[in-house]
């Protein structure tokens, strides 16, 4: 994305706009110059020395402004510059009518400069003041020298019109063009949003792909119990020593198994779902709880101890909350992977969360796993890099670009003596601290 | 005393799985005691009461295969059925490598579970049986003297009286009345049947 100015428009691309189309106001009086140039002769045959002395000096001018233009640094250099051409055209100008005592032209020909900067520059009002104030002392100075003061009673009223209408088109002109850099910088940025959202969802799927053995036996489980309940009461109601409330109470117990193994599909299906990014206000704690649904059957199955140490008052984060569940499970799963040694030590995964004091909510996911090796910690967050044998090397890539999309922060430590300890921190939503208090 | 009832004993951490099992075992008439974790089931077992364990693999805290290695450390012989979730071969190995009679993948026919339960009974009460006959004749074989489990050790590995009486350096006479004493001692008849409670005592050693 390009560099963006505190203005919200790309500063970059506004001064090589500028650049673009001043190097087009250039040639187009580069022309009108050769036009005079053969008109000349015919017309005031006389004075050719000096009139072409003029116009080889605005030429020169010209040329070395179309250097300066072809890179510009900075928007002060670009306005510069036109500021100076359109001095040394109008002097010229009003000079050369001087010379050939025309006081006609030279009004025109200045009207038709300063219109042409202000529908032709997207560079807002005051550079646009300048160029009229110059317009109108070399107009005024022409006018002076041929015809003296009397004469001049009209003009200032038809210059100071030409300049209001002249500043509006300059004023207009900046204002649309900030218009589309605007919309220019929404449709990048919701393209990135839009990039950020598949791959994050890609990367659900590989966890979900990850967790699938998991999550079966999840659902095996209530599935047992149901048969298990029907088979028992199939042999009671062929025996005929079952009453209908005692049978009651296990059809209970069916229907309730059953309504478990459809929470444990709708927990996947929420997950895996694709779907725009939908920011509400939600509790850090619940995403957490939600997060760990679907991670203990995981730490069940590797007797790893799974704690929560959450914060006692809820805690409103403004997010997508399956992405931020998505940060939780990845680094809670990360945690397991870094203890799949079994040496004997104990195992334990916890996460805390806690309000901090600078207007954030904190989350904190530790393990007592192997820790962080000083060679990979540089590197951790780099897509591609993995130190699992399977790994794709996306998950902490991921997980950072969600965290930071939603403004905030995720860093890494040591877990005291053994481990290591992923830090998240999220803006906490606003409106919070006042219904605290 | 009769012998106390036989008990199917179920260790499951899932309370849905505990409840609906031991449903389905006492509509067959079974009984059944069932238990949230190894540890509540290890502080209960009583090692006389008969029956069998069905047990679930995966459990927080002790898993199954644990709770098979402490029963075999306290040398508790209970016939052991895994029940497995899908997939889990390498850890049904496992389980039956560490003792399991048997496992069973889940969701599981009521049939199946039912057949191998009361198969896993019958196999509790034969090898109580076993064990009773080899507590009782190791019993026995506690009462006999030292020249009397001499003269036995040597009628086993098949010597003739008088082989016995001049590897002891005693009369054919003491030795047959050694022997008579033996044999009443053991509650036995004849040499073959003294052969066989030997064996089941685990006491015959290869040479004397």
């Amino acid at each position: 994305m390009p560099e963006v100015d505190t203005a919200g428009h790309p500063s970059s691309e506004s001064v090589a706009l500028l650049a673009q189309r001043a190097r087009v106001g250039l040639w187009l009086s580069l022309t009108a110059m050769a036009l005079f140039a053969l008109v000349d002769p015919f017309v005031h045959p006389g004075l050719l020395g000096p009139l072409y002395a003029f116009k080889a000096f605005m030429v020169a001018v010209t040329f070395g402004l179309f250097r300066v233009l072809r890179r510009p640094a900075t928007r002060l250099q670009a306005v510069t510059a036109v500021l100076l051409a359109v001095a040394v055209f109008s002097v010229g100008s009003a000079a050369s009518g001087i010379l050939t005592n025309d006081a006609a032209t030279t009004p025109v020909l200045l009207v038709v400069l300063s219109m042409g900067t202000a529908t032709l520059l997207p560079w807002g009002v005051y550079p646009q003041l300048a160029v009229q104030a110059i317009v109108i002392v070399c107009v005024m100075w022409n006018q002076w020298a041929i015809q003296g003061s009397a004469e001049l009673s009209a003009l200032p009223l038809a210059l100071i019109i030409s300049s209001f209408a002249s500043v509006y088109a300059a004023h207009a002109a900046e204002r649309s063009q900030r218009e589309r850099e605007r919309v220019e910088a929404a449709e990048r940025e919701l393209r990135a949003r839009q990039h950020q959202v598949s791959i994050a969802h890609a990367a659900r799927l590989s966890t979900l792909g990850g967790m699938a053995a998991g999550l079966a036996h999840e659902i095996n489980q209530p599935l047992s119990a149901i048969v298990a309940y029907a088979s028992g009461s199939a042999r009671r109601i062929r025996d005929g020593d079952i009453g209908g409330p005692a049978l009651l109470e296990v059809v209970d117990s069916f229907a309730d198994e059953a309504l478990r193994a459809g929470e444990i599909l709708r927990r996947i299906r929420d997950f895996v779902r694709h779907r725009e990014v939908a920011r509400s206000r939600a509790d850090l704690n619940a995403l957490v709880r939600e997060a760990v649904h679907f991670a203990e059957v995981e730490a069940r199955e590797l007797g790893i101890a799974l704690r929560l140490a959450l914060a006692p008052e809820p805690l409103a984060v403004e997010v997508d909350g399956i992405q931020v569940e998505q940060v939780i499970l990845n680094l809670v799963r990360n945690g397991f992977e870094a203890m799949s040694d079994d040496d004997g030590a104990p195992r334990e995964v916890s996460i805390e969360t806690r309000s901090g004091d600078d207007g954030a909510v904190q989350l904190v996911v530790r393990d007592t796993g192997i820790g962080i090796p000083q060679a990979v910690a540089g590197r951790l967050f780099e897509p591609f890099f993995t130190t699992k044998r399977d790994g794709l090397g996306l998950g902490l890539p991921v997980s950072r670009s969600i965290i930071e999309a939603h403004g905030g922060l995720v860093w890494v430590s040591q877990n005291g003596a053994r481990g290591a300890a992923f830090h998240i921190a999220l803006p906490a939503a606003r409106g919070t601290r006042d219904a605290a208090a | 005393m009769p012998p106390p009832e036989p008990t199917v004993f179920v260790v499951d951490d899932d309370r849905a799985m505990r409840e609906s099992l031991s449903w389905l075992l006492d509509s067959v008439g079974l009984r059944v005691r069932s238990y949230a974790t190894a540890a509540d089931f290890l502080a209960e077992h009583d090692p006389a009461q008969p029956g069998c364990l069905v047990l679930d693999v995966r459990m927080p805290g002790m898993s199954g295969l644990d709770l098979q290695a402490e029963l075999a450390r306290r040398g508790v012989e209970l016939p052991t059925i895994v029940i497995t979730g899908h997939a889990e071969v390498s850890m049904a190995v496992r389980a039956v490598k560490a003792g399991a009679i048997d496992f069973i993948e889940k969701p599981f026919s009521d049939q199946l579970l039912l057949d191998r339960v009361r198969q896993a009974l019958e196999v509790d009460l034969e090898a109580r049986e076993v064990r009773r006959r080899r507590e009782d004749a190791r019993r026995r074989l506690a009462t006999l003297t030292a020249r009397e489990r001499e003269v036995l050790n040597l009628v086993v590995a098949g010597k003739a009286n008088k082989e016995v009486a001049s590897a002891l350096g005693v009369s054919p006479k003491t030795v047959e009345v050694h022997r008579a004493h033996v044999m009443s001692k053991m509650c036995v008849d004849s040499l073959a049947e003294l052969i066989r409670i030997t064996l089941l005592a685990g006491e015959i050693r290869e040479n004397p």
